[in-house]
């Protein structure tokens, strides 16, 4: 399957069938930026499965997934192309030795060309996955650059002249919203963004990645962990998280959860002192947390993403 | 998946165009609301409703969102524009008679009004927004402008060149009630001159604010009801949090900016017999700043300084220290009472201390410092005083500082100024300002009037010379203003 002639229904079932439970939203923009050929910008809290977009896209497509991490300093050095510095230098201490001079030419060849990763996903023989992780975290100047990139998928070395991709590759871009990112980019993306999910879809994601959990667990997990992203924390669980703390209660041979066994395996949950101490006082309590939380229909949505009053007091 | 119920709105005969139509008069409803789509992302939203099942309200609904939206917090504004604006037909025709009614009620009142603001049977010489004022007014307030027309109009010796006379009062009394009444209101847009356009934005200005953290974020801090206290507190703290770590963040080594360092690459490089194979850098160093805090406390300036001070102590984590001080006329040094437990305090009786200041009504121990430690002098100045800026005396607070403190004014430091402006001897305050500058980085002031009413005071523009002002009096504006002010300044210039 070519990624443009993907269709929605092929999308969600491709993207099940890799064990991504994604709603209809995910595969609406997805599947647009794969038709417009448009790089799809993903926002959301951590661990909502954002960087997951792009590995299942690599896996669905069988193709190959090349990273760009964003980090502040990250520049065009480190993401497009560099010359293989010491390796030129060598060349030019051979042929001196030998008494040869070095010209030009030989030394800015492909051979001293280090690819970094924007320019082996424009230079790929297949249509990559291009993910540029926490995107966000790059500076301005980067972004802008980025973005000129992005736009026409070309790039020139004055070495060696100008380098057009062979086909648009599919770009993945995703924020944590640390910083906001420009209209320019914004602008040319298709933009999505993941909430925590519904009690329902987290409970498909735990079935599907932990089988061997029972379906009374695995609902027991969704609807506890719903109700604990309500609280006033620091970081909420992320699915990932979810998951873990799933496995581990499966090590522990638990049939269902209780308040007990929740404040005894809150650390897989929560990974802050502070918040760990929070939901250990709220299990503790006499309100039962937990059975509280059980009683809860699975339509509702955890944790609301972004800045928030507090979630309904008890 | 369920295949949704057609939308009504989308199938007619002449598709193509109705479609193109229909959508840039949607887009044109999404601008008036303030959401930022240009004409490229527009022409997008084009080619990606032609791709997806037009069948279905919620794929054209989502295709519709990933295009023309671009922010996480736009989306529900954006799904209830999307609601009203693709409603059935006849619900539609329904809003837009409803909004007519209302238009005519609104009309017939002020027509009445006009023959109820009579002087001796002349009718008062009044502006429309006067007469709009009027009707907005209760049932008593009403009543009670008619008796006082009723009864000088009745007046003993009373004739109609008292007209004028009554004319200013009746005016000037509507005015005043006018400006507290639009405080609450919301601004009007303006119109599209479309009428089903304009139902479906009036339909949505309300529910734009109606997410309770939003509308915290913008609401004049003085305005910030008890019962709010609560959460808002916990939205400063989130707020200071995510800010905290954004800017910690900026102190990692930096790649960029980079240069040769030529002594260490030569010494490193010997053992390659003198060819430059191994390069050093050297990077600039970046350092924390420090903030210094200088907060008036006088009259309302209270709550304003509670909410700030809050914010900038959980700060801590990203700056190097942070120093604060309030003044009325004296200037007193609060650090330690607002500085909350340290890190090293075991977590649980931190916990402990950031629920008090969450259950704490005003916004916790920042309350205690500008109730408890005023000193009684200062004290009986705010208290005595209900006036707004008397017995504020920016001038020697700064003269105090720059005498008893001046080793805590570094290069460094950014100074953050919490004030209206309005003090005594402002002259010599600005002096004296000026002479603070250069000992400092920078002098940031956090404003608490409204940018509309600056150029009635004098002391901003006079302040406004020295110091970088900024508007700052919802939590939105104080975030705004610590990211850009604070944050860019992290790495020297």
């Amino acid at each position: 399957m070519r990624p443009s002639e993907a269709t929605t229904e092929w999308l969600k079932t491709a993207l099940e069938g890799d064990g991504y439970i994604a709603d209809q939203d995910i595969i609406i923009s997805i599947y647009l930026a794969l038709r417009l050929a448009k790089p799809l910008l993903v926002e959301g809290a951590p661990g909502v499965g954002k960087t997951e977009i792009a590995k299942v896209l690599a896996r669905v497509f069988e193709t190959d997934l090349i990273r760009l991490q964003g980090y502040e300093g990250l520049d065009e050095n480190k993401a497009l192309y560099e010359w293989d510095y010491q390796k030129q230098l060598l060349r030019i201490q051979i042929l001196r030795e030998a008494g040869l001079a070095a010209e030009e030419s030989d030394l800015f060849s492909e051979e001293y060309l280090l690819e970094r990763p924007l320019l082996r996903a424009i230079r790929a023989e297949r249509c990559p996955v291009l993910l540029i992780d926490e995107v966000d975290k790059c500076d301005p100047e980067f972004e802008a650059f980025l973005f000129e990139v992005l736009s026409d998928f070309t790039v020139s070395i004055p070495e060696l002249g100008t380098i057009q991709a062979r086909q648009i590759p599919m770009v993945v871009l995703t924020s944590n919203s640390e910083r906001e990112l420009s209209d320019g980019l914004r602008r040319r993306c298709v933009y999505l963004f993941i909430d925590f999910p519904s009690i329902e879809k987290e409970l498909r994601i735990v079935r599907s990645r932990v089988p061997e959990a029972s379906e009374k667990l695995a609902a027991d997990v969704a609807r506890v962990v719903a109700r604990v992203r309500e609280l006033d924390l620091r970081k909420q669980p992320s699915i990932a998280e979810t998951l873990d703390w799933t496995r581990a209660l499966l090590a522990l041979g638990a049939e269902k959860v209780d308040d007990a066994l929740l404040a005894e395996t809150a650390t897989l949950l929560l990974k802050n002192r502070d918040d760990v101490t929070i939901l250990r006082e709220a299990a503790g309590s006499s309100d039962g947390f937990v059975s509280e939380a059980l009683e809860r229909g699975l339509g509702q949505v955890g944790g609301p993403a972004g800045v928030r009053g507090p979630g309904p007091t008890k | 998946m369920n295949p949704d119920p057609p939308s009504p709105d989308l199938p007619t005969p002449d598709f193509a165009r109705q479609l193109q139509e229909n959508l840039i008069r949607f887009v044109r409803v999404l601008r008036h609301l303030g959401l930022p789509v240009n004409p490229a992302e527009t022409l997008d939203a084009l080619a990606a409703i032609e791709l997806v099942d037009l069948g279905r309200r919620t794929e054209v609904q989502a295709a519709l969102r990933a295009t023309l939206v671009k922010a996480g917090n736009q989306m529900p504004l954006f799904d209830r524009a999307f609601d009203l604006f693709f409603a059935r037909p006849e619900d539609r025709q329904a809003r837009v008679a409803e909004r007519r009614r209302a238009r005519e009620t609104r009309r017939k009142r002020l027509a009445e009004a006009g023959t109820e603001l009579v002087f001796q049977g002349q009718p008062l010489e009044l502006t429309p927004e006067q007469i709009e004022a009027y009707t907005r007014l209760g049932e008593i307030q009403r009543e009670r402008l008619r008796d006082f027309l009723a009864e000088s109009s009745a007046g003993n010796k009373v004739d109609r060149k008292f007209q004028p006379l009554i004319e200013s009062i009746v005016r000037g009394h509507l005015d005043r009630l006018r400006r507290e009444m639009d405080g609450e209101r919301r601004p009007e847009t303006a119109s599209t001159g479309d009428e089903s356009l304009d139902t479906v934005i009036d339909g949505l200005l309300g529910a734009a604010t109606e997410n309770p953290a939003d509308r915290l974020l913008h609401l004049d801090m003085k305005d910030i009801a008890e019962v709010d206290l609560p959460r808002a507190t916990t939205l400063i703290r989130r707020l200071a949090r995510r800010l905290a770590t954004r800017l910690s963040r900026r102190y990692r080594e930096s790649h960029k900016r980079r240069r040769p360092d030529m002594r260490r690459t030569i010494r490193s490089n010997i053992r390659h017999g003198g060819v430059l194979f191994d390069l050093r850098f050297r990077e600039r160093k970046v350092s924390r700043p420090r903030l210094l805090l200088i907060c008036d406390v006088s009259g309302s300036m209270a709550r304003y300084t509670a909410f700030i001070l809050e914010f900038i102590f959980g700060l801590r984590q990203a700056v190097r220290g942070v120093e604060a001080f309030i003044f009325s006329e004296e200037l007193e040094r609060v650090t330690e009472l607002v500085a909350r437990p340290g890190p090293s305090a075991p977590p649980v009786r931190r916990a402990d201390a950031a629920r008090q200041v969450v259950e704490g009504s005003l916004a916790g121990a920042a309350r205690r410092v500008v109730e408890g430690s005023l000193a009684g002098a200062a004290r009986q100045v705010v208290e005595g005083s209900r006036v707004w800026g008397k017995g504020t005396d920016l001038g020697a607070a700064l003269d105090a500082l720059l005498a008893e403190h001046s080793r805590r004014l570094t290069r460094d430091t950014v100074v953050i100024i919490v004030s209206d402006t309005k003090t005594l001897g402002a002259d010599k305050a600005a002096r004296i300002l000026a002479r603070l500058k250069p000992k400092v980085r920078e002098i940031l002031w956090l404003n608490t009037l409204p940018r509309v009413d600056w150029a009635e005071h004098r002391t901003v523009a006079l302040f406004g010379r020295t110091v970088n002002m900024h508007e700052c009096y919802t939590l939105a504006h104080l975030e705004r203003v610590i990211r850009l002010g604070v944050g860019r300044r992290f790495r020297p210039a």
